[in-house]
């Protein structure tokens, strides 16, 4: 590439725009206008800071608390935080992680007590909360996600959530009458929904089953026989779904209804517990809270409960759908 | 199910779980099932084919769910599209580097694509009357006249919506998934009933660590598919999620097979400044402008008519062009970094507009820049984004290598390889947005296909797949017993570490022994330097010294920091940064020899496309040879790209 021209410094003395000012734009300008009202948003804090990351870790025999002091940006993130670490401090350090950005849910773990995910928490965020302080330097405690077990450092083994997720047959079931035209040929064209009805369960289709709410529920970790929120919020996303069929929503909702006795044990298995669907919910709300992706989790439950409650009767629970 | 057995046989083999593997798994089994249904099933009685899935993320966690923008097909909802004028946009956004017969299946198989999608599950976002909405994209357009709206989206997070999707529907089959395996080793075998003497290989199986326990598995399976994503991880500011470090790529140049175009990578011009997070090409589909320090919508001057819309290697450089001319502006975040960046401005298309036609670009925005895009100018730079090039395969995702002297194209049978790893090719030079998640999901589809109409096939004649199972088991102990001493040795040697209780609260000051986390940084920076949105001849003669000089041994010493088997991250991390390395390099070769600009690839010393010398694929091994074969052009002669 060409060396930067001299004059590059003179331009930038020439009054440039900045990010919070509404500089006069020029001839290809939008139309003032469009520009209404001022940011929503706390401007990101760019002041260094230092501060104790104190992990509890774990070697599949050994569990130890460990201390490493960090100096950075206060908006870094504490999955950076953590990269840091492992790249200039000690490599051992386990964690799971990967698009870094709040969209993949590999990164859920317990910040100063909460279960929230590393990559979008910034130590401003949780820098004032840290009471724990050394020496006057912030303290910031990670641990695993409660609910789950610790299989090395900040990793658990979240497979029980993704069995109950998977067990209560997480895929659209399209109705006969989408899927064939009128004369009954295979329907070529994409099945309608209309913006609304996108609506009623759109929301739900972000979740990236992080586990987050999970590790919020007090009744979830503590094990009390529940199919979880992150099972029921995938549920719910076809139970709401105006293109799954009828008699599938029918079957979703008794298979969360444990008064119908359905073949299908959505409670952790692990402790032979009776299955207990979706009712040991008691709407606390922490779920909701706590989700990364803005899902109303306690919301969503409480809808399928009413849904439930309609539904009952009406369907002969072991009634297949294909 | 995960599979528990140390050696493990499987019919079909997939390594990876994003949009490309899942499509596979699927496309086998409903091939399968399509096979019995037909009037005269080839393999009737036979049992469904056995499927494993491997991937190194749980595969919710792939990549694929960070696609923001969209997946385009010519479905007409909106206004009217043609899978012709959808084609022709493929090949131009390619810089003529596109195969045509490749380019016209993806355009032509896109509407049905898109629908199987739909009725699959994807919760597209509609238009009032219930279809499919979609909007406009950057060289998308009609008759090459204007821009059309063909990329079909889901708000701003298709990528999530597909991904889910299909994983979902391969819960309803008997498909083994194992999470968390990576895989170490593509085994191939050989036999020696080629034509004139000519080496065959064909597919013999797999060696993968399991994470979880860190012990070593093998797997049979006659065919074996590689959809490991991309390798944006070459370079330091990129899109890509940390996982993308060119894996399938590396075992493809470790078991002697070659990668095509792999000098083409996509800067993506709208990263969020220096944390090179994406902000989706969708925003300025929506009608974001990118301004410079004195406020001008400098992409009129560079592309007129089109404008914001234009290719993105066109913008990407206009960006730094602007850059260069001294007209750049900071990161507010990094005030001390050069004025390396431009500024992205949403706020005319207004805040209800911005959250629910963008709500994961503003998300990002306030988030990761603490800016308010409804008011505020957002700090952009380009990020390395795609990588056009990859394991080359033919339209039904067979992988096939070059060779040398004659220029012959030999199958690898039993092997496929799709998705981003893979080069068809249809995206050529420089990809066009949202063609890559159709990609993907098409010859990720005919891939899956083909597996099961050839076990369908010698199920129903009684043959087996693989002719050569002695060869295979020889060459995958082989394999497996090369690892193991080489995971011993990288465990055993272990770095010593401080025992867990003793260690100091603060970090100690003495300069840490090397490790990959270090490394891959390192390579990233200097990759990007030197063969990054424009290089030079001197710039990547010094990339490759240094990577053989320095990176090469660096990565060769690398030792874990800890002798625990179980979820030992680094280990896996070694052996990345080492495929990491190992791509580099052919990428700088493959590169170095292509003396012309080309789409993605700006030679600065070579500032015009060359069609008399380089209107062909490159082929380049691990061992730096390179060759070149023609492009296949069956509609449109090369023209000027112009926008
Ligand atoms: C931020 C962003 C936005 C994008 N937006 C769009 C868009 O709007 N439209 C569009 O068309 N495209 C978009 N793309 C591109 C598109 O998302 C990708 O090209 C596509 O998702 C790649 O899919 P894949 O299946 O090939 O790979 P991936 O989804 O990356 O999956 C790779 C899989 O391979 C596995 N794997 C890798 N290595 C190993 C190993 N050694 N052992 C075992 N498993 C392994 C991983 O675990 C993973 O499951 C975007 C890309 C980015 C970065
Ligand atoms: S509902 Fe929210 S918190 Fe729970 S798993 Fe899904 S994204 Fe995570
Ligand atoms: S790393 Fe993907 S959600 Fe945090």
């Amino acid at each position: 590439m060409a060396a930067l021209p001299p004059h590059r410094a003179q331009f930038r003395h020439t009054a440039p725009m900045s990010a919070k000012s509404s500089v006069d734009i020029t001839a290809t300008a939008v139309a003032p206008d469009a520009v209404t009202g001022a940011s929503t948003v706390t401007p990101a804090d760019t002041s260094q800071t230092t501060v104790i990351v104190r992990i509890h870790r774990f070697d599949g025999h050994a569990s130890w608390q460990q201390d490493y002091r960090i100096t950075v940006p206060a908006h870094t993130s504490l999955l950076d935080c953590l990269l840091l670490i492992k790249r200039t401090q000690d490599p051992s350090l386990a964690f799971r992680y990967s698009c870094g950005h709040g969209m993949c849910g590999s990164d859920a773990v317990s910040i100063d007590g909460i279960p929230r995910l590393l990559c979008l928490t910034k130590i401003s965020d949780v820098q004032k909360d840290a009471e724990a302080q050394a020496n006057g330097i912030s303290v910031i405690t990670l641990a695993p996600l409660p609910a789950f077990s610790p299989v090395r450092d900040l990793i658990v083994n979240l497979n029980p959530m993704l069995d109950q997720i998977r067990r209560l047959e997480p895929y659209l079931r399209a109705s006969d009458a989408l899927r064939t035209t009128p004369s009954g040929a295979i329907n070529v064209f994409e099945y309608l929904q209309h913006p609304d009805e996108l609506e009623a369960f759109d929301q739900l289709t972000n979740c990236i089953a992080c586990g987050v709410c999970e590790g919020a529920c007090p009744i979830y970790v503590d094990g009390t026989p529940f199919v979880g929120p992150a099972a029921a919020v995938a549920a719910g996303r076809f139970i709401f779904d105006s293109r799954d069929d009828p008699q599938s929503r029918a079957q979703r909702l008794a298979a969360l209804d444990h008064t119908a006795n359905d073949p299908i044990d959505t409670a952790s298995s692990s402790n032979g517990a009776a299955p207990a669907g979706i009712w040991p919910c008691k709407g606390l709300r922490f779920c909701t809270q706590r989700c990364p992706r803005g899902i109303d989790v306690s919301g969503a439950i409480w809808k399928i409960m009413q849904a439930i409650k309609e539904n009952r009767g009406r369907v002969a629970p072991h009634s297949a759908v294909k | 199910m995960t599979p528990t057995k140390q050696d493990l046989h499987y019919d079909a083999v997939i390594i990876g779980a994003g949009a490309a593997g899942l499509s596979c798994a699927l496309g086998i089994m409903r091939e399968w099932e399509n096979i019995q249904t037909s009037p005269s099933p080839k393999g009737s009685a036979a049992n469904p084919p056995r499927v494993l899935v491997i991937s190194k993320l749980q595969p919710l966690r792939s990549h694929t769910g960070s696609a923001e923008g969209g997946i385009a097909a010519s479905l007409s909802t909106i206004e009217h599209d043609t899978w012709q004028w959808h084609y022709r946009d493929t090949v131009k956004g390619g810089d003529w580097l596109v195969d045509q017969d490749a380019a016209k299946i993806l355009a032509q198989e896109a509407p049905e694509t898109v629908i199987r999608l739909e009725h699959d599950g994807v919760a597209f976002s509609r238009t009032p009357d219930g279809h499919i909405a979609q909007r406009k994209f950057g060289g998308h357009t009609a008759d090459g006249e204007r821009p059309v709206k063909r990329v079909a989206y889901a708000a701003d997070r298709i990528g999530h919506q597909i991904l889910h999707t299909l994983w979902q529907q391969c819960q309803r089959y008997a498909i083994d998934f194992a999470d968390e395996w990576y895989v170490t080793d593509l085994v191939l075998s050989t036999n020696d009933v080629g034509s004139a003497g000519a080496a065959n290989r064909r597919a013999a199986g797999v060696i993968v660590l399991d994470e979880a326990t860190g012990k070593l598995h093998s797997v049979e399976a006659p065919a074996i598919v590689v959809a490991t994503g991309g390798a944006g991880r070459l370079f330091h500011t990129t899109s890509n999620s940390w996982d993308l470090t060119g894996d399938g790529m590396g075992l493809a140049l470790s078991s002697g097979l070659q990668l095509e175009d792999s000098e083409f990578i996509q800067f993506h011009p709208t990263g969020l400044a220096h944390t090179g997070i994406l902000l989706s090409e969708a925003a300025r589909g929506e009608g974001g402008t990118l301004r410079n320090a004195a406020g001008e919508a400098f992409m009129q001057r560079y592309a007129p008519g089109v404008g914001d819309l234009a290719a993105r290697d066109v913008v990407a450089r206009a960006i730094n062009h602007e850059v260069a001319e001294g007209r750049g502006v900071n990161d507010p975040l990094s005030p001390d970094s050069p004025a390396d960046c431009v500024w992205l401005d949403l706020r005319s298309i207004g805040r209800e507009r911005l959250d629910t036609a963008l709500p994961e670009v503003c998300d990002t925005i306030r988030e990761f820049a603490g800016l308010d895009p409804a008011t505020d100018l957002v700090p952009v730079k380009p990020t390395a984004h795609y990588t056009m090039g990859g394991i080359p395969v033919d339209t039904t995702g067979s992988v096939y290598t070059v060779n040398f002297t004659t220029g012959a194209k030999t199958v690898v049978a039993g092997l496929k390889a799709a998705g981003e790893c893979s080069c068809i090719s249809v995206h050529g030079a420089n990809r066009l947005g949202a063609n890559s998640l159709l990609d993907a999901v098409v010859f990720g589809t005919r891939s899956g296909s083909d597996i099961a109409r050839t076990l369908g096939h010698s199920a129903a004649t009684g043959t087996d797949m693989a002719t050569d199972t002695a060869a295979s088991r020889a060459a995958l102990c082989t394999a497996y017993n090369a690892r193991q001493e080489s995971v011993t040795q990288l465990l055993h040697q272990a770095l010593p570490t401080t025992p867990p209780a003793a260690l100091p609260s603060a970090a100690s000051t003495d300069p840490m022994p090397d490790n990959p986390y270090q490394l891959m940084r390192d390579v990233g920076i200097m990759m990007e330097a030197h063969l990054g949105v424009t290089c030079t001849a001197e710039s990547i003669t010094e990339a490759i010294n240094q990577l053989r000089e320095v990176f090469l041994p660096r990565a060769e010493k690398l030792r874990t920091h800890d002798a625990t088997a179980a979820f030992n991250q680094e280990l896996c991390a070694i052996l990345e940064a080492r495929n990491l390395v190992r791509v580099s390099l052919a990428l700088a070769t493959a590169t170095a020899s292509r003396e012309e600009s080309r789409g993605s690839l700006y030679r600065a010393d070579f500032p015009e496309r060359d069609d008399a010398h380089f209107l062909a694929h490159s082929f380049v091994n691990a061992h730096g040879e390179i060759s070149y074969r023609p492009v296949v052009i069956e509609d449109y002669p090369p023209e000027r790209r112009s926008y």
